[in-house]
């Protein structure tokens, strides 16, 4: 059981977070950040619900969250075969760093939410 | 105090040290310079991705492949960690 205090400022925290991971994402080519590092965070601000509120309410959107991720895998690499049709190389920058910032962003969110859904549900089943 | 635990805690230290010493080592500022060419061919070269962030552009553009490797090993982690643990109960 959590205590009030960490509940309020998880509910305070929540939307800051992501915010700041939605900008690293959105500003990854022209500040510090990027795909990664933007969907880590993302990540962090709703784990950080997992722990202080528990898994139930984010229960039913996994199957969601692991089509996320096959989505973006498909998508980056549709995006690096957008430049066999332009007719240059594979994953040749046509302008798409943003594109691809925004994909890694969101797959990574997904990936990141749930490995940590998926220990966390295994440590607790042999406890 | 065991025997045991005061091996386990020696070879943790030995090995430890034997990390920093690595890690000191392979500093920019300590070790020789590997091939600077491909450096600064991505400094120089960097009004041709578009991107201001060296880091992104490098992870982006000059080592996509590189990029396409990370997504892919999160990926296969994700499709491992579903078949392991995320099994109905």
């Amino acid at each position: 059981m959590t205590s009030r205090i960490v509940k309020t400022a998880t509910r305070a925290l929540f939307p800051f977070i992501l915010l700041f991971g939605v900008y690293v994402i959105l500003y990854g080519h022209l500040s510090p950040g990027g795909g990664f590092q933007g969907g880590v965070i993302l990540a962090i601000a709703v784990l950080l619900t997992v722990v202080t509120f528990g898994k139930s309410r984010l229960q039913p959107f996994v199957p969601h969250l692991l089509s996320v991720e096959i989505v973006g895998v498909t998508l980056f690499v549709l995006v690096g075969l957008s430049g066999i049709v332009s007719g240059k190389q594979f994953l040749t920058n046509l302008g798409t760093i943003p594109l691809l910032n925004i994909i890694i962003g969101i797959k990574v969110f997904a990936g990141v939410v749930l490995m940590y859904i998926f220990l966390v549900g295994w440590e607790s089943k042999n406890d | 105090m065991k025997i045991e635990t005061i091996w386990k805690y020696l070879v943790a230290s030995i090995l430890c040290i034997l990390g920093i010493i690595v890690i000191i080592s392979t500093m920019p500022t300590y070790s020789t310079s590997f091939s600077s060419k491909i450096s600064e061919y991505c400094l120089d070269n960097l009004s041709l991705t578009g991107a201001i962030n060296v880091v992104c552009a490098i992870l982006l553009d000059f080592r996509a492949y590189d990029t396409l490797g990370e997504v892919l090993i999160i990926f296969v982690t994700i499709s491992g960690v579903t078949l392991l643990a995320g099994r109905k109960r």
